[in-house]
């Protein structure tokens, strides 16, 4: 049925441009409403990963320092330049380690770091926690594989379930949209043809079907541009910093967009006057 | 006012072979053929909205190949065709789809609206005139589009299976109204699957297998008598 509608749309779409160029900038529009979705899905995506570092930051690795160490900022600082290592903080009072019953307990210690990756997969956590063994006066490096493989499988169970809501919701507004579309689009087209046969002149029956994707542009370019507004609203990764640059020049976008809307009667005029001969009795006809 | 000269048309299959025709202005034409002969496509070819593969339709004395702009509007404007192929615009009244045309041509409003109501009288449809579409059985719409056809002032008729959706009490009066257009000196060509209603004096041509027969003339095929409706209609409709 998805693709039954996108392929109406696009042959009822496709067969209005051939005879009215105008219509281009509602098709425009229309793909940047769909372009704007698919943007503000990421989006979201990311948000939900961003609003799952609460749980990450309670996953860290201990580092337990020998008690005559000296140079503990030192270390610290060299620990923290690791790739992959988010920060490390100096912990006057260790958490309590019976939290990771199947890790080695460590003597109390004066001084121990808690240090927080940037990627909670047990892969790249085993990599950080082998460097940081590397370094000597460290005594031992407690962290729960386990932990960190529930804690992963979480974050992607969540990542998963809002990308495929996400997709849902996608398809159920193209569907939703183009049903409809498919048929405003066959009746531009038909209206427009039967005006001509009764001896409009081609810009006369040209007339509506560029209005209407005049408008159509417009709305799908301010449409865009809000949809991206929003979604740079959400989330703090590198695609929001994209988005935000983006939102930033809204008013750019904004232009942009009118400027399709009002440079569409342009290109309608060279198109109507020079396009193809429109049959109304086309037997290809939509 | 119109001459199909060795006309061919369609690829891969031959639907018209080297067909030629003459229809002269103020006469009356009717296609008679069966299904996929190749009728409907004559008509469309005289409308200008096709063009032929091969050879020339003249109509008017110009080609439609080589008409462009504002020659090919006139041709447009001084055409009606009726078929169920072109439909009403659904979002304008009965009396609306009537003047559209003569508005599209220039027409002071109220003069298109008396045209429309003249029309809609001479085919007993005064009634249908505040109706939309939609409103419309499929016989109704037939007859408005007549209607809207009489209303222009053609001076070329184009009647495609007019009987395919006209209740069977309107064919004869229509085949009256066809006639005395042409009498009045518009030329008239119809297709058909039987020539059983046919305007007065008409030419008969038969098509099969994509040529056309030799033409012949049944003469009073309508004797409906002439009333004093259609003569005030005619008056005003009739072409200039």
């Amino acid at each position: 049925m998805r693709l039954h509608a996108a392929f109406g749309m696009g042959r009822a779409a496709l067969a209005l441009v051939r005879d009215y160029p105008l219509a281009w900038v509602g098709v425009v529009g229309w793909f940047a409403i769909l372009t704007a979705m698919a943007l503000s899905g990421s989006a979201v995506v990311l948000g939900a990963r961003t609003s799952l570092g609460n749980l990450e930051e309670s996953f860290g690795i201990h580092v337990l320092v020998a008690p005559d160490a000296a140079g503990l900022a030192a270390l610290n600082h060299a620990i923290s330049g690791l790739p992959g290592v988010r920060d490390a903080k100096f912990v006057v009072q260790p958490r309590p380690l019976r939290q990771f019953p199947d890790t080695i307990q460590a003597r109390n210690s004066p001084a121990s770091l808690y240090v927080r990756t940037r990627l909670v997969k047990p892969e790249s956590l085993q990599e950080v926690a082998a460097a940081i063994r590397s370094f000597p006066k460290v005594e031992t490096v407690v962290y729960s594989p386990e932990l960190a493989q529930r804690v992963y499988d979480a974050r992607t169970a969540v990542v998963h379930l809002t990308r495929a809501a996400w997709s849902a919701a996608v398809v159920i507004v193209m569907i939703a949209l183009s049903l409809p579309g498919t048929g405003l689009v066959r009746s531009h087209r038909r209206q427009a043809l039967v005006a001509y046969a009764l001896g409009a002149s081609r810009l006369q029956s040209a007339a509506p079907a560029s209005i209407a994707g005049a408008v159509g542009g417009a709305l799908g370019g301010l449409l865009a541009w809000l949809a991206i507004n929003v979604a740079g609203g959400a989330g703090s990764t590198a695609m929001h910093q994209a988005l935000r640059g983006v939102s930033a020049h809204g008013g750019l976008a904004l232009l942009g967009a009118l400027f399709l809307g009002t440079l569409g009667p342009l290109i309608a005029i060279i198109g109507v006057l020079w396009g193809r001969r429109p049959s109304h009795l086309d037997p290809g006809a939509p | 006012m119109i001459r199909l000269v060795r006309v061919s048309y369609g690829s891969p299959r031959r639907v018209l072979q080297n067909v030629s025709l003459h229809l002269p202005r103020g006469s009356a034409g009717v296609l008679v053929g069966p299904m996929g002969s190749g009728k409907t496509l004559i008509l469309r070819l005289c409308s200008g909205s096709l063009l032929p593969d091969d050879g020339s339709v003249l109509v008017g004395g110009s080609d439609t190949r080589t008409m462009r702009g504002r020659a090919q509007q006139r041709m447009r404007q001084a055409t009606a065709f009726i078929t169920t192929e072109l439909p009403l615009q659904p979002t304008r009244t009965v009396l609306q789809n009537i003047t559209t045309p003569l508005e599209l041509r220039g027409t002071q409003r109220t003069r298109a609206v008396r045209a429309a109501l003249r029309a809609l009288d001479a085919l007993d449809a005064l009634s249908l005139a505040k109706a939309w579409p939609a409103e419309l059985s499929s016989g109704e719409r037939q007859v408005v589009v007549i209607a809207r056809a009489l209303a222009q002032r053609p001076l070329l008729v184009l009647v495609d299976e007019p009987m395919a959706a006209l209740p069977s009490c309107h064919g004869e009066r229509l085949m009256t109204l066809l006639s005395d257009l042409s009498a009045q000196g518009s030329s008239v060509l119809m297709a058909s699957r039987d020539a059983e209603l046919a305007p007065r004096d008409a030419r008969i041509w038969q098509l099969r297998g994509g040529t056309v027969g030799p033409c012949e003339v049944i003469p009073h095929r309508v004797d409906a008598p002439r009333s004093a409706l259609v003569d005030v209609l005619l008056r005003h409709v009739g072409p200039t």
